[in-house]
């Protein structure tokens, strides 16, 4: 029997015999005669990921000459460039966004206040537990519309398209962006009332005050050194290429740009790690504090080791952990086990699940590429 | 005083008058709502009357010591400069001053130092994280307090009773009982009365809004009902009522529970009363103030209310422990256990 | 010299720099800039910092060059705490400045953490425009950001106001307010009313009163006569909210839309999707 990514679709596929050997367009396997079935491994075709749902799809093909005999219709979905989307894409992620904003956002807001000061801020879990809230939303927007996938905003690149009326808002008098009609976004409200509140600090046709991508993934080799500036240039730095909301650590996620801020924040350390082989929690290149956390406010605090549980989904509250812990536990996916309801930090650091295939957490970024290790 | 005042400006108004202790001397009746300032609020510029009002006692006492030392591990790290030079200052200030050296100076001030200072200050250093001005000053704190004297016994009044007659009647020991015929909406939309509401033999009934800006309070207050739910099971009711009947419609209540574990039933709602807010608010003798239609402050409450609708236990002003509160309201639910008091 | 005395020797010359009065601004600017990603590690770079934002005497691009690196510091939140205090005292010393960015900047962030002084500040100046620090429609939303900080009788005045974006400003912000109802009904059906203002407030319906909102969304999408932007604007919002289902006289009325202009006939379809779809 022969699996193979149909020719006509955007979406393309790749299999392998076993977790980490090669890829290939096609594979045959051998199938019992009782009936016992072959397993095999699939993953996106780097370059050829999806624009819809279902448009890539698995022929199963047999007998001389082959023909096909099955289809499975499936997606590939990846988390882009925002200003790359196409219009079905960009829509529907707009469209999800703006139901989520009617029903569970305030909670996502809520938990990105103060009480993170010292969960996810200013000590090395800051990218961990991004990764964390990023996939948190992802899967509350896929819950709404399995076809959507976080874009990024790209902001060490002009992204003039993104600051437009169709899109995430066009600077306008006054402090508030402009939001045509058709936006789905042109109904966003907050406990703070009507709209977004955002002025560019740089033309929307030039990049943002950040470093080049290409001085960030230089940084350094090891984590440390890696998150201790980036945490400030490029991410603080991009923040405040802005006044409004997403100026001030407490207010920014009011702003939906906040999510696409963070999750090219996100790609960045995907990229890093891809670059310089970064998969394994316990390897101390990979990421420090190693073990678990102490109850203090110190180097160690709890929830920034690596066996540390992340608040707020593991639920724990008092302590040095806050009173109150919304959003626990972490919502489950139907396309892989991982991470589990109390995701610890190093739940976080093999997204792809290259090192081990079941840590795979369900996202990856359109120019990241997926090689696993042996 | 409050009412129709900003949060900020009412938090300066409550400052002004708590400081102003620490030269008029605090009264009983006013300890409570300085020990209230210590345990939950959020604002250095509180928090530093706070500790300033603590100088106006007559005698140092453990409650307020422990208080000042809880204040100083919440507060350490997210302070501010204050500044009591006016009641509307302008800046730049006289006399900066911060949260941190109010509550140190709070407590190197009471002679003879409450044994559970000195222990109290260590344990927030050991927590504390990275070198600060607030870190060195701590730890000169403690350095001046084990300089003192060799410890004499202890000679500290325990804390004083709550006196009788107090004007501030949420505070005083009352029995006092609830309009069932009020009419409410729980999170599903469901219309229901307080009696409906009262439907087992006992309720605990806490209020909190959706947009309460400090997570210690109503956050925390729903997350701990949540708690309590776990622990109780079925028998005991479990409500909470906004402050905000307005904004706080039944899909926001659902989510707001939903997200911090409350499992929904007929006798575990979130429930606003969207006609007669007014006269809940009377006959539960609210501690909130409202600033138009939001509200400025607000206390924390719980209430054990029985479903005749008297109010047999109230937990005010200071945090609770939801271990603590089930143990007492499984106790109530002996017949003969009915006695109203205030904690 | 080892690592660690090479990094202390390299602040002290940052410091030396960045404080340094007789320096041009440049110099001064680039060491500010080379400071920013040590800064909360090194406190005598914080205290540099927090020394020239309020210098009056250094030149503004390098005293805008301080601000910057401190409120980009400030993202990193437990390292940048023990300096909060001086911060916030530095912003209020700076909320009149004579430079309009960072007066502008610093009461963005007062009014945004429900700062006393910031929000009264910014009030004032709303009531009487020759105290006024930023324009009137920014000063709204940076008040805005904080419900507890509004004035919602002085919003009500501003959302009569004749400056178009002063008073969309204030309609914006006035949707925190459930005592703004009959105000917001009144404007999203008024057709002779401008259509940011009437978007706005149909907006704030659907926030603060959702039958309202529904009733009067349906009635504007419904009419031939209004204004295909603001039809199309109350369709989308139904369609993106969950809490509310349309009437059954409007999931009638849809189709008959197929003749209305191209943004009321796609915004009519996303209405019918969303039916189909729960």
């Amino acid at each position: 029997m022969g699996l193979r990514s149909a020719a006509n679709g955007t979406g393309k596929v790749q299999f392998r015999t076993t977790a980490t050997g090669p890829a290939s367009n096609s594979v045959t396997l051998q199938l019992g005669a009782n009936g016992t079935p072959a397993a095999c491994f699939v993953n996106g075709r780097f370059g050829s990921p999806s624009v819809a749902d279902r448009d890539a799809t698995i022929e199963a093909r047999h007998g001389s000459p082959s023909r096909t005999v099955g289809t499975l219709p499936l997606m590939v979905r990846i988390r882009k460039n925002a200003i790359r989307l196409t219009a079905g894409e960009r829509r529907r992620f707009l469209s999800a966004f703006a139901v989520l904003n009617n029903s569970s956002f305030p909670v996502f807001r809520a938990v990105h206040t103060e009480l993170t000061t010292d969960e996810a801020h200013g000590r090395q879990g800051f990218y961990p537990w991004h990764r964390a809230y990023l996939l948190d939303l992802e899967r509350a927007l896929q819950a709404i519309d399995p076809s959507v996938a976080l874009p990024y905003w790209r902001f060490d690149q002009p992204a003039a398209d993104l600051f437009t009326a169709g899109y995430l808002g066009a600077p306008a008098p006054g402090g508030w962006v402009n939001l045509a009609p058709s936006n789905p976004l042109a109904a966003w409200t907050t406990e703070q009332g009507v709209g977004i509140r955002r002025t560019m600090r740089f033309a929307p046709s030039s990049k943002a005050g950040v470093i080049s991508e290409t001085a960030t993934l230089a940084t350094a080799a090891t984590y440390q050194p890696f998150w201790d500036p980036t945490e400030i240039d490029p991410h603080g730095a991009a923040h405040m290429s802005f006044a409004g909301d997403l100026s001030d650590p407490g207010t920014a996620p009011r702003d939906p740009l906040f999510f696409l801020l963070h999750c090219n924040v996100d790609r960045l350390w995907a990229k890093w790690q891809v670059r310089n082989r970064r998969f394994n929690p316990t390897n101390q290149s990979t990421y420090l504090p190693q073990g678990a956390g102490q109850q203090n406010n110190g180097a160690r605090r709890i929830g920034h080791c690596v066996q540390d549980t992340m608040w707020p989904w593991n639920g724990i509250v008092g302590g040095v952990r806050p009173a109150t812990a919304p959003r626990a536990p972490f919502p489950s996916s139907p396309s892989t086990p991982a991470p589990a309801a109390k995701p610890t930090v190093a739940s976080m650091t093999d997204w792809q699940g290259v090192i081990d295939n079941r840590t795979r957490l369900g996202f990856d970024y359109d120019d990241v590429k997926y090689e696993p290790q042996p | 005083m409050h009412r129709d005042r900003s949060t900020a400006t009412t938090a300066r108004l409550r400052g002004w008058v708590l400081a102003a202790f620490a030269d008029v001397g605090l009264p009983a009746g006013a300890r409570p709502f300085v020990l209230e300032e210590l345990a939950t609020s959020r604002e250095p510029h509180l928090v530093a009357a706070a500790a300033r009002a603590t100088r106006g006692a007559s005698h140092p006492d453990d409650d307020l010591a422990d208080a000042l030392v809880d204040a100083l591990e919440r507060t350490h790290e997210r302070d501010d400069t204050v500044t009591f030079e006016a009641l509307a200052p302008t800046w730049p200030t006289r006399s900066p001053t911060t949260a941190t050296t109010e509550l140190l100076d709070a407590l190197l001030a009471m002679e003879p130092t409450p044994p559970t200072a000195l222990p109290g200050l260590r344990a927030v250093l050991t927590r504390h994280g990275r070198p600060s001005p607030a870190r060195h000053h701590i730890a000169r704190a403690i350095r001046d307090l084990e300089a003192r004297q060799p410890a004499t016994p202890h000679c500290c009044s325990p804390a004083p009773e709550p006196p009788e007659n107090a004007d501030d009647s949420a505070d005083a020991v009352f029995a006092r009982s609830v309009d069932l015929s009020l009419g409410l909406e729980d999170q599903h939309g469901a219309k229901l009365t307080v009696g409906d509401l009262l439907r087992e033999p006992l309720t605990l009934v806490a209020f909190f809004y959706t947009r309460c800006p400090n997570p210690e309070k109503c956050s925390a207050t729903i997350t701990k009902l949540a708690r309590i739910e776990s622990i109780l099971g079925p028998g005991i009711g479990i409500a909470a009522v906004t402050y905000d009947p307005g904004y706080d419609t039944a899909p926001r209540l659902r989510a707001y529970g939903e997200a911090r574990g409350i499992q929904f039933g007929p006798s575990t709602r979130l429930v606003r009363c969207p006609h007669d807010h007014d006269d809940l608010a009377r006959t539960f003798g609210l501690r909130v103030g409202y600033n138009g239609s939001v509200v400025n402050r607000h206390a924390i409450e719980l209430h054990l209310v029985a479903a005749d609708g008297r109010i047999i236990e109230t937990w005010a002003r200071i945090p609770w422990d939801p271990t603590t509160v089930a143990a007492t309201a499984r106790r109530y639910l002996t017949p003969e256990d009915h006695t109203a008091t205030t904690t | 010299m080892s690592p660690s005395t090479g990094r202390q020797s390299g602040a002290r010359e940052l410091v030396r720099i960045i404080v340094d009065p007789d320096a041009k601004a440049r110099p001064r600017t680039e060491a500010i800039e080379a400071a920013t990603t040590i800064a909360t590690t090194r406190p005598t770079l914080m205290d540099a910092l927090l020394r020239t934002v309020t210098d009056r005497t250094s030149p503004v691009t390098v005293r805008r060059a301080a601000l910057r690196a401190l409120q980009v510091n400030r993202f990193r939140t437990s390292a940048f705490a023990p300096f909060q205090p001086r911060y916030f005292e530095s912003l209020r010393a700076i909320a009149t400045d004579t430079d309009e960015e960072l007066r502008a900047s610093a009461l963005e962030t007062l009014a945004a953490n429900g700062d006393e002084y910031g929000q009264r500040l910014l009030v004032e100046g709303l009531r009487d425009s020759t105290v006024a620090l930023v324009d009137p429609a920014h000063a709204v939303g940076m008040l805005g950001a904080d419900i507890h900080g509004q004035d919602f009788t002085l919003l009500r005045e501003l959302a009569r106001s004749q400056d178009k974006t002063t008073r969309r400003s204030a309609l914006r912000v006035l949707a925190a307010d459930t005592g703004s109802v009959a105000l917001f009904r009144k404007i999203a059906r008024d057709k002779n009313e401008d259509r940011v203002a009437r978007a706005t407030s149909a907006v704030a319906l659907q926030a603060l009163a959702p039958r309202t909102f529904k009733k009067v969304a349906e009635e504007v999408a419904l009419d031939e006569r209004d204004h295909p932007e603001i039809r199309a604007t109350l369709l989308n919002a139904l369609a993106h909210d969950v809490n509310v289902k349309p009437s059954a006289r409007l999931r009638e009325q849809l189709p008959a839309l197929d003749a209305a202009p191209a943004q009321v006939r796609a915004a009519a379809k996303l209405v019918a999707d969303r039916e189909a779809e729960r």
